[in-house]
């Protein structure tokens, strides 16, 4: 990256309106001030700027003095964004890399009650603006084909709403049926008992419902069914995937632009583990659902046992209490084992109750203890929680209710679409807010219904709706835009070391092998600058935020360098200006596009500058706006912190937390406990 | 490849403890590709040196130290230092104290094994370079290496449940890996075949070892 060669060719823009900045800013010292740096051509004060006609006319002058690389001093992140967006880049066609913006109300918030204080600081994040943008290069934009079809992979209920929805948006769905399900879109087991609560025939309801979207789904022209008998392999990306299908269409993948994932869920029943148990005396929910619908003679005691060590949903109380509804109809006795009943469904309450009333026993927050027994069916032993007593019971059946994920089936998905992460249970969603309700880790590829989360039908379908809404939003044309600012490797540097491949969240890395080094994609880069700072040979940079750009944030003799994320820390500090509350003018507060991107070598350089703290300010490491950016930034503030004991320092040199975008108070405290003791 | 970590700084600060101008000399081999001894990691050292603030900290990375070619771009360099704290493995450190015979030469790092990288910051050994290699009859997975006493007619009575006695938490048996790895082959009937003992004198045990290929070395 270097500078123009230009000497002077930065305007500073600079919006003095009375009501918020004109009283508290010497605007006369802080023209002044900017223009003795040798770099700026011209200085345009506005009393206005959210005044289009004389914003336009400002960054007019601007131009017209020389300036192609514009700063701009203003109010309210939005304000700002418009100026930026809708006069310096849609008017004036100024290059977005050629930008760079001074929120001036929340550099006031640091020293407000002093305005020599507070004009000073602002001049010198001015200065900073003009030697970031002297060292910005041009971001350039394309567009690539792409295809907006669209590969839905599963058999189930999910998997035709988001056919049918997709279908209505005008996108080409192909429907790979992968389940082991016969009939396309059966409605799966999982429902059946919860279905069955409406005291109607299950069996019926189901097939009912199947049959009624499966007519929606076979009579549109624009899905496509395909039967295969495994998770076909899924290469590509965003806007360019393929999906191998071998068995139906040898050497000829589907060409797509995203992919949804709309499977069962792959998980597999725990069994009963009782040494010696007469056969017969156990099974698992799939075996006693079979023994309801052969309508053969019941048991007469049936013990079932829930949520015992693997946490289990909603769905499964679901299905536990419609099938002990059923039951205790037929004169069965039976008892629930459970650690928790879950209610939070759709009816899940009433049924619950209609259970107990029906005389089935639930016995909350109990860890049984099974055993055969030689005179007749398996005993349980357990502690009843109420009365505290340890009481032996007898049972004719002992079921086993609980699933646990299939790690197997879980690996046949996750190797056949390379970087995609499972999330907890067996989902393709890491638990993480910014992915609800349908995305994974990887652009372009969604998750519904039980592949994301066991859902009751009616939250599967609604899933499928999400879906399609989602894929159309980035579909929208056949081509897609793609900004050239992504992250990017240097193959003369890069050793392969492949530690951007492992740790990348989006799974946009991959191996060139022809020019013997990793490559970023640029459409699925996410711009959050992970790799950046772990990789070993410093070969990549994030245009933005190359070395250079951050030893300009820093600046030559900091005092407090607080790293903010764009997504939490600096969405807080702009509250926090907002709410009046002011801090100290020695903090210097570095923006990077997630805590993530915090190099260890940037915090060792501002601690050799002379910064008495260094705080890595993130999301808040289980909401990480890209999944893993604030749990690396935490661990690299521990290593340090280790490094800085052992080397005799103060390990409070260094920290890390992490707070949302709402949380001014709590940056506020942060940025306080930061400065103790620190300022002058 | 070589495995290595950093040691602890406290070790490292006391071997440069008098020395007033340090060279910090990464490598860009093995130990870059293992997050130890990069660019990267010589950077953060040697800004963490230059904090603790006991002698002026140069820095600088190489493509390897195995090799002296490589040490030529940072002869100037060393030679107004006082010390070369290397970062490489122990190879490399040797090979930095052979070219910079009249300075100091320190290891910044401990060189921990040959082995695999399983993950993201996850490594395991896999080689005792024997000299002899066995892995063409047990399938393979290397009885010296991972059977933690090296037996070639394993396993020993300290297999339990897949996991070794030495350490049952992290340590697979060895045998017992290679013993599914050999029945999934279908060729369970080399454990069949005593292996007799091995050649020692092909390990460290007869001496440190050379190789000369006579059809590359000494030409003209």
């Amino acid at each position: 990256m270097q500078s123009s060669g230009k000497t002077k060719d930065v305007g500073i823009i600079l919006c003095e309106c009375p009501d918020r900045l004109g009283q508290r800013l010497d605007f006369v010292k802080i023209e002044r001030e900017l223009r003795r740096m040798p770099e700026v051509a011209d200085v345009q004060r506005c009393t206005d700027l959210c005044n289009r006609r004389l914003a336009e006319l400002a960054v007019g002058n601007l131009l017209q003095n020389g300036a192609t690389r514009i700063v701009v001093g203003a109010c309210l992140p939005d304000h700002i964004r418009r100026v930026l967006d809708d006069v310096l880049l849609k008017k004036a066609h100024v290059n977005e890399a050629l930008c760079w913006a001074v929120n001036l109300n929340e550099q006031c918030a640091r020293a407000i009650a002093e305005r020599a204080a507070a004009t000073e600081k602002i001049v010198q994040q001015l200065a900073v603006g003009v030697r970031r943008v002297r060292l910005a290069t041009p971001v350039r934009r394309h567009r690539r084909r792409i295809s907006t079809d669209v590969a839905v992979i599963g058999g189930t209920l999910a998997a035709a709403q988001a056919a049918i929805g997709l279908a209505n948006l005008g996108h080409r769905v192909h429907v790979i049926n992968c389940d082991d399900a016969s009939e396309l879109f059966a409605v799966s087991p999982e429902y059946l008992a919860y279905l069955a609560e409406n005291r109607e025939s299950a069996d019926e309801l189901a097939r009912r419902a199947g049959k009624e979207i499966a007519e929606q789904t076979s009579g549109n022209r624009r899905i496509r069914f395909y039967t295969v008998d495994q998770f076909p392999l899924v290469t590509g990306e965003l806007g360019n995937f393929r999906v191998s299908l071998p068995s139906v269409k040898p050497g000829q993948p589907l060409r797509v632009g995203a992919v949804v994932i709309a499977t069962e869920a792959p998980t597999q029943p725990v069994p009963v583990d009782i040494q010696g148990a007469s056969p017969g005396t156990t099974t698992n929910l799939d075996g006693l659902l079979h023994i309801l619908r052969s309508k053969g003679t019941l048991p007469r005691k049936i013990a079932i046992l829930m949520d015992q060590g693997i946490q289990q949903d909603a769905v499964r109380s679901a299905q536990v209490l419609s099938v002990a509804d059923r039951l205790a109809r037929h004169g069965t006795r039976v008892s629930i084992f459970c650690e928790h009943v879950r209610v939070a469904a759709w009816g899940l309450e009433a049924l619950y109750r209609r259970v107990r009333e029906a005389g089935v026993l639930v016995l909350r927050g109990v860890t049984p203890q099974t055993r055969a027994d030689t005179s007749g069916g398996p005993l349980i032993e357990f502690t009843d929680p109420i009365t505290g007593a340890r009481c032996i019971e007898q049972f004719d059946l002992i079921v086993s209710a609980d699933h646990q994920p299939d790690l197997a089936a879980m690996a046949a998905v996750t190797t056949r679409i390379a970087g995609l992460r499972s999330g907890p249970a067996a989902s393709f969603q890491p638990n993480n807010v910014w992915l609800t309700p349908v995305l994974t880790n990887r652009p372009g590829i969604f998750a519904v219904g039980a592949a994301r989360a066991r859902a009751e039908h009616r939250e599967a379908l609604t899933d499928g709706w999400a879906a399609a809404a989602e894929v159309h939003a980035l579909l929208p044309s056949p081509t897609l835009e793609v900004v050239g600012d992504a992250a990017a490797v240097d193959p003369e540097k890069c050793v392969l070391c492949l530690t951007c491949l492992r740790i990348c969240p989006h799974g946009a890395v991959a191996i060139d092998h022809d020019r013997g080094a990793a490559v970023i994609s640029e459409i699925s880069c996410q711009r959050c600058g992970t790799c950046v700072a772990e990789c070993p040979a410093l070969a990549i940079h994030l245009p933005r935020y190359t070395d250079q750009e951050t030893a300009v944030d820093i600046g030559p003799a900091p005092k407090v360098v607080v790293f903010a994320c764009v997504n939490s820390a600096i969405p807080a500090a702009d509250l926090a200006a907002e709410l009046g509350m002011a801090y100290s003018p020695d903090v210097t507060i570095v923006r990077v596009p997630c805590a993530g991107q915090v190099d260890p070598r940037a915090v060792v350089q501002a601690l050799n500058a002379g910064a008495r703290r260094v705080l890595l300010l993130g999301c808040h490491p289980e909401s990480c706006r890209y999944l893993s950016g604030a749990t690396r930034a935490s661990k690299r503030a521990e290593r340090l912190t280790l490094a800085l004991k052992e080397a005799g320092l103060d390990p409070a040199l260094v920290s890390f937390a992490g707070l949302a975008a709402n949380e001014a108070h709590r940056f506020l405290n942060l940025i306080e406990t930061a400065t103790e003791g620190t300022t002058t | 490849m070589i495995i290595a970590e950093r040691k602890p700084i406290t070790e490292i600060k006391g071997y440069l403890t008098g020395h007033r101008r340090v060279l910090v000399l990464g490598c860009g081999g093995c130990v870059t590709v293992c997050l130890a001894g990069g660019a990267r990691e010589v950077a953060v050292l040697a800004g963490l040196l230059r904090i603790a603030g006991e002698a002026t900290i140069s820095e600088a990375t190489i493509e390897r130290q195995c090799d002296a070619e490589f040490f030529e771009s940072v002869k100037k360099e060393a030679e107004a230092c006082d010390a070369i704290l290397s970062m490489a493995c122990g190879v490399g450190v040797q090979m930095a104290a052979q070219i910079f015979s009249s300075k100091p030469v320190y290891p910044a790092l401990n060189t921990k094994f040959m082995g695999t990288n399983d993950g993201p910051g996850q490594w395991s050994e896999n080689c005792l370079a024997c000299g002899d290699c066995k892995l063409g009859i047990f399938g393979g997975i290397c009885p010296v290496t991972r059977c933690s006493k090296s037996l070639l007619n394993g396993p020993c009575g300290g297999s339990s449940k897949g996991k070794c006695e030495v350490d049952p938490e992290h340590i697979e048996c060895g045998w017992q890996l290679i013993y599914d790895r050999l029945r999934t082959l279908g060729r369970l009937d080399v454990l069949e075949k005593i292996e007799p003992p091995r050649d020692w004198s092909k390990t460290h045990a007869g001496g440190p070892r050379r190789l000369l290929r006579t059809d590359v070395a000494n030409l003209i």
